[in-house]
């Protein structure tokens, strides 16, 4: 299990998160939601220890992590944005991901085939698109068998069939007992693959809870809407 | 893993076309400079004036962009298990190293091709060693200022200053200081100035070599002193690697420590 304990983000004057606590149920999927600037990136950039908190700890598995990188071997990891060094293959890179990991990259192949990059594979990275760079990012972070998976808004650039391929990828993972967190915008992404939501709002968690606590019958949207006008109230 | 990133980083470096136009300006450079001048001796001071100036420019542009082009590149990498100083360990090697290894490519095939004609060939090896040198100093400036300042502009804006300091105003401050105490003996702080800049301290180290010390007069004597001789090369050049090694350690420390 991953827990995040009393972290404090800061940015100048601007306070990404304000002592969020949030434990990521092992097994389960995880959505990060909220507006923009609530801190969704920050919480997952702490995660991974890409940012280090001002105040608070991250756990893996009860272990404190802050400082240390042998833990990534554990994660697959996904960016919101998939710049990499335009002048290597689709290939290349992803030979030098796998290069870094303690362990080989099991389903690099199988990955490439879901999303049709095999033939894309010596292609150079600064000729693909976005959205093509966007299938890169999901295969770098899929093409490990590993526990856990974070995936920065895995949905956004892709077309609707490689978005139907990426959230069948995390339901199997998810299917798998692997644990899976994301950040998203999109609504029936959370309501299709989350079991457990956090809201943040202005660097808090509003709501912390199973799906079926914050949306009931009434869909996701509403359920964040209705939380919204609280707040605001 | 440090080697993998190295060999991927580099095969990314030397994929780029601006490296090649970096070895090609400085081969041309070196041959129209010679044709123009008609020796080999000639060519080299020539050469010296504007590798002085324009080797420090590249490198510190160069390095700036590279660095915040990789910003998101860094990001993956920092999200692997690899440790943040062998990203940051690499990359200054590859960059730093394409640069003075395509200078030294460049510089040293119209020098190695005259050098039937160069009376000295060591100073000429002296002025490719130097400049290799200075990119390297340069690199790790530009390093560690990509990554302590956020906006690329910003960055970009700053590293320009610096270069502007070291290469251009460094040296009008240090004459108007010179001018200003006129009435006292100047020369042991000239020396100690020249330390406080690596384009200074090579430039005097490689005017050592080049015999035209009497040119600068007393100060120059008391340049010849300390530079003419071979522990005061070796000074030179331990400094140069000092200024190298002090930006980049910040750097290090600033990337180890960054937030992506």
């Amino acid at each position: 299990m991953i827990t995040l304990d009393a972290i404090t983000k800061s940015y100048g004057k601007f306070r990404a998160l304000d002592g969020v606590s949030i434990a990521f149920p092992q097994g389960g999927t995880t959505a990060l939601l909220g507006p923009n600037g609530a801190g969704k990136t920050t919480a997952l950039k702490i995660m991974l220890g890409l940012a280090r908190p001002d105040t608070g700890t991250v756990c893996w598995d009860g272990h404190r992590v802050n400082g240390a990188h042998a833990f990534r071997n554990g994660i697959g990891y996904m960016p919101q944005i998939g710049r990499f060094p335009e002048n290597l293959t689709v290939a290349e890179f992803l030979t030098m991901i796998e290069g870094l990991r303690a362990a080989p990259a099991a389903r690099l192949d199988a990955m490439l085939e879901r999303f049709e990059l095999s033939s894309q594979s010596s292609k150079r990275l600064k000729d693909l698109s976005g959205g093509t760079r966007q299938r890169v990012c999901a295969v770098m972070a899929l093409m490990f068998d590993v526990p856990v998976y974070i995936l920065d808004e895995p949905t956004s650039g892709l077309d609707p069939m490689m978005s139907r391929r990426l959230k069948d990828a995390v339901r199997a993972e998810k299917e798998a007992g692997k644990t899976v967190v994301f950040t998203s915008h999109i609504m029936s992404d959370i309501e299709e693959l989350a079991d457990h939501v956090v809201f943040l709002l202005e660097g808090r968690a509003v709501f912390d809870g199973p799906i079926e606590a914050l949306a009931g019958g009434a869909g996701v949207e509403r359920a964040i809407a209705a939380l919204l006008e609280a707040r605001a109230t | 893993m440090i080697g993998m990133l190295f060999r991927s980083q580099l095969r990314n470096v030397l994929r780029s076309r601006w490296v090649y136009v970096h070895a090609g300006f400085f081969a041309v450079l070196g041959e129209t400079l010679y044709q123009a001048g008609g020796s080999a001796a000639g060519m080299q001071v020539a050469m010296m004036n504007i590798v002085l100036i324009v080797l420090p420019l590249i490198a510190i542009v160069y390095g700036a962009i590279y660095v915040h082009g990789a910003r998101e590149f860094y990001e993956v990498l920092a999200a692997q298990p690899v440790r943040r100083r062998d990203i940051f360990v690499s990359s200054y090697i590859v960059v730093g190293g394409a640069l003075a290894g395509c200078y030294i490519l460049g510089a040293g095939i119209p020098l190695a091709v005259h050098a039937e004609t160069c009376a000295d060939v060591a100073s000429a090896a002296m002025l490719v060693a130097a400049g290799a040198l200075l990119t390297l100093v340069f690199t790790a400036v530009a390093f560690a200022v990509a990554i302590g300042i956020h906006d690329r502009a910003r960055a970009i804006g700053a590293a320009l200053m610096l270069w502007f300091y070291f290469s251009l105003l460094y040296d009008g401050i240090v004459l108007y200081l010179f001018y200003a105490l006129s009435d006292y003996p100047a020369e042991p702080f000239a020396l100690a100035f020249t330390f406080l800049n690596p384009v200074d301290l090579a430039r005097i180290a490689l005017t050592m070599q080049f015999d035209v010390s009497a040119l600068m007069g007393y100060t120059g004597a008391v340049f010849e002193q300390l530079f003419g001789t071979g522990l005061g090369l070796a000074a030179a050049f331990a400094a140069l690697l000092l200024w190298a090694g002090v930006p980049f350690l910040i750097a290090q420390r600033l990337f180890t420590r960054r937030d992506f």
